[in-house]
């Protein structure tokens, strides 16, 4: 068992084997989310019961929970690649957690648009500064904030690490986010779903809620490995392997 | 199906607007998300390839000369 980790993990950290194993999964992954989002939507959009307080707005929660789930969900992947990469120097840590940052911006940006516009037809305002919608900015900010360091060109190993470090302390805010709903006094509803409990949804709500959340996390496993896959072509640019591809000799796009 | 008409399913009771434009919204971000990295791995491969051929040329244009001569 442990040597079959050890074998993955060295499997992991070759650029060329993650490479090639991806190029087939990016289709599969896509005709998944394809359809998963049909479904769900169809289900969620057309079939689910209108909520009986909140009425039709309640659909929103159909993008709404996926994203938030996932940007939360990104982050933390993000500060584990980071610390592979702080312990253990391993470069395809670093180019995976790069490539999960503006991903992870993205779905929290969903998160945060989606839950202003949820709230003016529910609470009567846009945006209150709570607990929850507060954490949750912060999140997008974390996340710009890494960016902005993975970015910072001088050199690269720097700015991994500084980006992977401010990931890690970072970290704190997710429980923060998790728990905001009962610590504090919010407007925000608690935890639709709750590992531990009984959901308390209509099964006709909750079906097509499971399946948008499993379709954004493969949705989102489909956005890191495109651009994981990009970051490779750039820094393995001079390797033999990668000038010996198909479409780098002139017989793809 | 909670609908009777496309009228009513695009009103959603009064809150046609929040629903559409949530997912409105989302849609471009995540198209946005599908589109940039599929931009940048076309101009990766441009560029890079073009390189790679140049080198190519470079360093063997006897057995270049080969492969085209059998094109003929």
């Amino acid at each position: 068992m442990w040597q079959w980790i050890v074998r993955l993990y060295h499997r992991l950290g070759s650029p060329k084997w993650f490479y090639e194993l991806t190029s087939k999964w990016i289709f599969w992954l896509a005709l998944l989310s394809v359809v998963g989002c049909v479904v769900g939507l169809v289900l969620g959009l057309l079939y689910a019961p209108a909520d009986y307080q909140q009425g039709n707005s309640f659909r929103i929660i159909y993008i709404h929970v996926p994203a938030a789930l996932v940007a939360q969900s990104a982050f933390i992947m993000m500060a584990v690649a980071g610390a592979v990469f702080l312990i253990w120097k391993m470069k395809m840590a670093a180019w995976v957690a790069r490539a999960i940052a503006p991903i992870g911006a993205s779905f929290c940006l969903i998160a945060l648009l989606t839950g202003a516009i949820w709230g003016k037809p529910t609470w009567g305002t846009w945006w209150v500064w709570d607990a929850r919608l507060t954490s949750m900015l912060l999140l997008l900010f974390l996340y710009f904030g890494v960016m902005a360091l993975q970015r910072a060109i001088e050199s690269e190993e720097a700015s991994h690490k500084g980006a992977a470090i401010l990931a890690l302390v970072g970290l704190v805010n997710i429980p923060i986010i998790k728990y905001s709903v009962e610590w504090w006094n919010t407007l925000h509803q608690p935890a639709t779903l709750k590992l531990t409990e009984k959901p308390s949804m209509h099964p006709d709500m909750l079906l097509p809620l499971l399946i948008m959340i499993l379709t954004t996390y493969v949705l989102f496993a489909l956005l890191v490995i495109l651009r994981t896959r990009n970051e490779i072509l750039w820094h393995e640019r001079k390797r033999s392997w990668v000038q010996a591809l198909p479409e780098m000799l002139g017989g793809g796009r | 199906m909670e609908f009777h008409s496309v009228g009513e399913f695009l009103a959603m009771g009064r809150h046609g607007l929040y629903v559409w434009l949530s997912y409105g919204l989302s849609a471009l971000v995540i198209i946005a998300n599908l589109v940039l990295p599929m931009w940048q791995r076309r101009r990766l491969i441009r560029e890079q390839g073009q390189r790679v051929r140049r080198d190519r040329r470079g360093q063997a244009a006897a057995d270049r000369t080969v492969v085209n001569e059998e094109k003929n």
